[in-house]
């Protein structure tokens, strides 16, 4: 490598001094040790030996001019060394670049007179070898750095802080529900705005709720749409992660108050069921209408065409895409049915959209991902939608999105033996349909013959608050009709 | 009453000087404070301005600088005792920590101690393990003793003297890098900076830096590069180590909930683990992630100017564990 040239210590406490006469011209052979430029100070005029034997290829100060101690002023390639023009740059030996220039305005360059000659480094304060530890006085020859800390406190003032990052890209896959640990200063805020730790997306390790996470909320002003009981709640916690999420037995046995007792440890997603049932049972005013529908017509034509169906579509002809079909019939004509009453109870929300919840039970508990826009997808589509969201939830695949937005939902309790039952709202909708077992039955036909007929039996739950009995009545009557008689439901496809 | 901008050092000297013309009972001793000016000029032009009994060269005897300063203290003087580099306190440990510390609780409060114990010290100059050590973790150890590090002109000033004034024995650490690399607008007169009062230089919302010394100029610019990404760190400059600031430091971890103590002692035993237990006992309902410290790796200071680099705190590492803490 190149040698540079260096001034040298020039004495105690002396820290520059004037280039007095170059011994060699560029280009020149120089010998090691040779004197190749003189400088002068104060004091004295020194002889610059050269360090090494071999070529000068730079020269980088004039006679004349002021340098200092540690400056580069030349440069000297040694025999069988290539050197690039311009490949070392002048200036002060061991000052090093730092790297990505980075708001130094708090700090600026001092102007001191033996700093005036030099270029001020991209910011930062230089690194530097103190070769000679006798001449403290000439511990540093860099540039002087001057300080004012006003601005921040000025800044503070107007309240110009930047704004907070957004999410880092890649955190965890996980929302609020997979935090296992909230910190003491995530704790002291969910307290103090009463939010739902299972609704916040959290972008800490693991995913957890960092304090920033809260504090966007707070910032956006969206600390309501978080809170417990707010109307946008998922109906279940998402859990795309595939670990166990089985509830752990304690296997401890403790002393209740009237004998031995486990505690089991129960999953997040449970409580997240039970609060919403609480919620619902609490806030919807439940009321029941029980019909019966003679499915018989439906069960042949499903009969008749099930097996091309599957083979063809590599799906299931499911009962629940009728019911899917009537329900959002009926909700057309029923527009309340598709709704959700405000909290004062002074507005109703009136849903454009249908969204059709299909409950699902799975190893973890209930679940409740709905079909978006169920009134424009075909009876293929909807079994292939309902299988596959089926699928997804017992594998714990679905999102929060599935489990959002849900304008109506549709309960089938069949196929487990329930003749009828009453479910429970899945708030904040307004109604919800249960469908039971199909059973062949004997019942009393138009002519007064006791005949057999697929019969079941459907169960309308609805928020009285909202919705009046008679009109509950004509909605459960018309989605019995619409059952009753496939071809008509096709007509109105 | 004038500001100009000034250097690290020219404050160090001048409260010296304005102390001096203040109170004839202040006087300066070291090795080579008086005639030379000191290695550092930090007592320069003071021999001539106050002759020599108020500028002492003494022998080559740290245990004799602190021991006759203490002498003199008792005797109702108010002595600034230079030890030439901080590395070489070693000779006068007992003197500092047996004799100097303990006197006045000895004495049943009847006879303070009213020294100014001044030490250059910290790395970055090349200096190698002999004279680039920061062992101030070493005197906060030390019940009746009061540690102060300034790291800016305007506290070099104002802290010498109230280290001068106060009538307890105090630490003054000057770092050595920063005496002519650092300038800042400071009064031209008298002014005093309380000790046990750290300074919150740059207020931020989202983590706490605690620093001192070299290592908060670090930080600053560490901050500043993550004010680009839109995290707002504050910068804490602590000034007096012993007593600690423990209220300034409650009310920053409790804005943001994240705190990082940055030093360039090594890490076990430094005053670090100090403040991050007190963080942790005092803050535990407001912290959002662990208290973190940013320290040298525990071996003596390299020779080696790379080795250093690697050795002292960078900006670029202060950089990234606190966007780590930041991201947790």
């Amino acid at each position: 490598m190149p040698v540079k040239v260096i001034v040298p210590e020039l004495g105690e406490s002396v820290v520059e001094g004037e280039i007095g006469k170059w011994f060699k011209e560029v280009g020149d052979k120089v010998e090691m040790d040779e004197p190749i430029v003189t400088i002068e100070t104060d004091k004295i005029e020194m002889e610059v030996p050269s360090p090494a034997s071999g070529v000068l290829v730079e020269k980088f100060a004039k006679e004349g001019e002021v340098v200092n101690v540690k400056q580069i002023i030349g440069v000297i390639a040694r025999e069988g060394e290539e050197y690039e023009p311009g490949s070392i740059k002048p200036g002060e030996m061991g000052a090093e670049a730092s790297s990505a220039p980075i708001d130094t305005s708090y700090m600026e360059a001092g102007a001191g007179d033996q700093e005036a000659k030099q270029e001020a480094p991209a910011g930062g304060i230089p690194r530097e070898v103190d070769e000679d530890l006798g001449g403290y006085a000439a511990t540093t020859v860099g540039e002087v750095i001057e300080v004012d800390f006003s601005k921040f406190a000025e800044e503070e003032k107007k309240e110009e802080a930047p704004p907070p990052p957004p999410p880092p890209a890649a955190p965890a896959a996980g929302d609020g529900a997979k935090a296992t640990f909230l910190s003491p200063a995530v704790r002291r805020l969910i307290e103090q705005y009463n939010l739902d730790p299972a609704k916040i997306q959290g972008t800490g390790r693991g995913g957890r709720i960092r304090k920033v996470d809260i504090e966007r909320i707070i910032e956006a002003g969206e600390v309501e749409k978080y809170q417990v009981g707010a109307p946008t709640p998922a109906a279940a916690p998402a859990a795309p992660a595939k670990e166990q999420v089985v509830p752990e037995r304690l296997g401890v046995l403790v002393t209740g108050e009237y004998g031995p007792e486990e505690r089991v440890k129960l999953p997040r997603i449970r409580k997240t069921i039970a609060d919403r049932m609480q919620q619902s049972k609490n806030t919807a005013a439940h009321t029941y209408d029980i019909q019966e529908a003679d499915l018989t017509k439906l069960v042949a034509l499903r009969e008749k065409y099930k097996e091309e169906f599957q083979a063809r579509y590599g799906v299931k002809l499911t009962y629940m895409a009728f019911f899917i079909k009537a329900v959002v019939a009926a909700l057309k004509k029923f527009p309340y049915f598709n709704a959700s009453i405000t909290d004062d109870h002074s507005e109703a929300i009136l849903k454009k959209y249908y969204n059709i919840g299909i409950a699902v039970n799975t190893d973890d508990g209930l679940v409740v991902p709905n079909i978006k826009d169920a009134d424009r997808k075909s009876i293929v589509e909807l079994s292939q939608e309902v299988a596959e969201l089926a699928e997804r939830a017992r594998n714990r695949e679905l999102t929060l999105d599935d489990l959002q937005g849900g304008t109506f939902t549709i309960t089938n309790a069949g196929g487990f033996g329930t003749l009828i039952s009453c479910p429970v709202i899945n708030y904040p909708e307004v109604g919800i349909l249960g469908v039971h077992n199909i059973k062949k039955r004997p019942v009393v036909d138009e002519s007064g013959q006791i005949v057999v007929r697929d019969m079941v039996y459907l169960t309308v739950a609805f928020d009285h608050r909202l919705i009046d009995g008679v009109y509950a009545v004509e909605f459960n009557a018309y989605i019995v009709e619409q059952l009753e008689n496939p071809e008509w439901m096709l007509l109105q496809i | 009453m004038g500001m100009r901008k000034i250097t690290y050092i020219d404050a160090i000297i001048e409260a010296q000087r304005e102390e001096m013309q203040r109170d004839e009972n202040v006087f300066v001793l070291g090795e080579d404070v008086g005639l030379y000016g000191g290695v550092f000029k930090a007592t320069k032009g003071l021999m001539d301005e106050f002759g020599f009994y108020r500028c002492l060269d003494t022998p080559i005897s740290e245990s004799a600088i602190v021991g006759i300063a203490t002498g003199a203290a008792l005797m109702g003087m108010r002595p600034i005792a230079e030890i030439q580099f901080a590395d070489f306190i070693g000779g006068a440990h007992d003197q500092i920590c047996q004799q100097a510390a303990k006197i006045y609780y000895r004495t049943g409060g009847t006879w303070p101690v009213p020294i100014t114990i001044r030490c250059p010290y910290g790395g970055d100059v090349g200096g190698g393990m002999y004279h680039s050590q920061s062992n101030e973790a070493w005197y906060c150890h030390v019940a009746g003793l009061k540690v102060v590090v300034p790291s800016t002109p305007y506290d070099a000033k104002g802290l010498l003297k109230a280290a001068i004034r106060d009538n307890n024995p105090v630490l003054y650490f000057e770092h050595k890098k920063l005496y002519r690399t650092i300038k800042e607008p400071v009064p031209d007169d008298d002014f005093v900076v309380p000790i046990g009062k750290a300074d919150v230089k740059k207020p931020g919302r989202h983590l706490s830096i605690f620093s001192f010394g070299l290592m908060f100029h670090r930080s600053m610019q560490a901050a500043m590069k993550l004010r680009e990404e839109g995290i707002d760190v504050e910068v804490v400059d602590l000034r007096t180590l012993l007593p600690l600031d423990m209220e300034t430091i409650v009310e920053s971890v409790k804005k943001t909930g994240k705190a990082m103590v940055v030093h360039e002692a090594p890490k076990y035993g430094g005053i670090g683990g100090e403040i991050a237990s007190a963080i942790v006992e005092e803050c535990w309902d407001y912290l959002d992630g662990p208290v973190v410290r940013v320290a040298a790796p525990d071996t003596p200071v390299p020779f080696h100017p790379k080795m250093e680099q690697l050795y002292l705190p960078s900006v670029e590492r202060i950089y990234q564990e606190a966007k780590q803490l930041f991201e947790y």
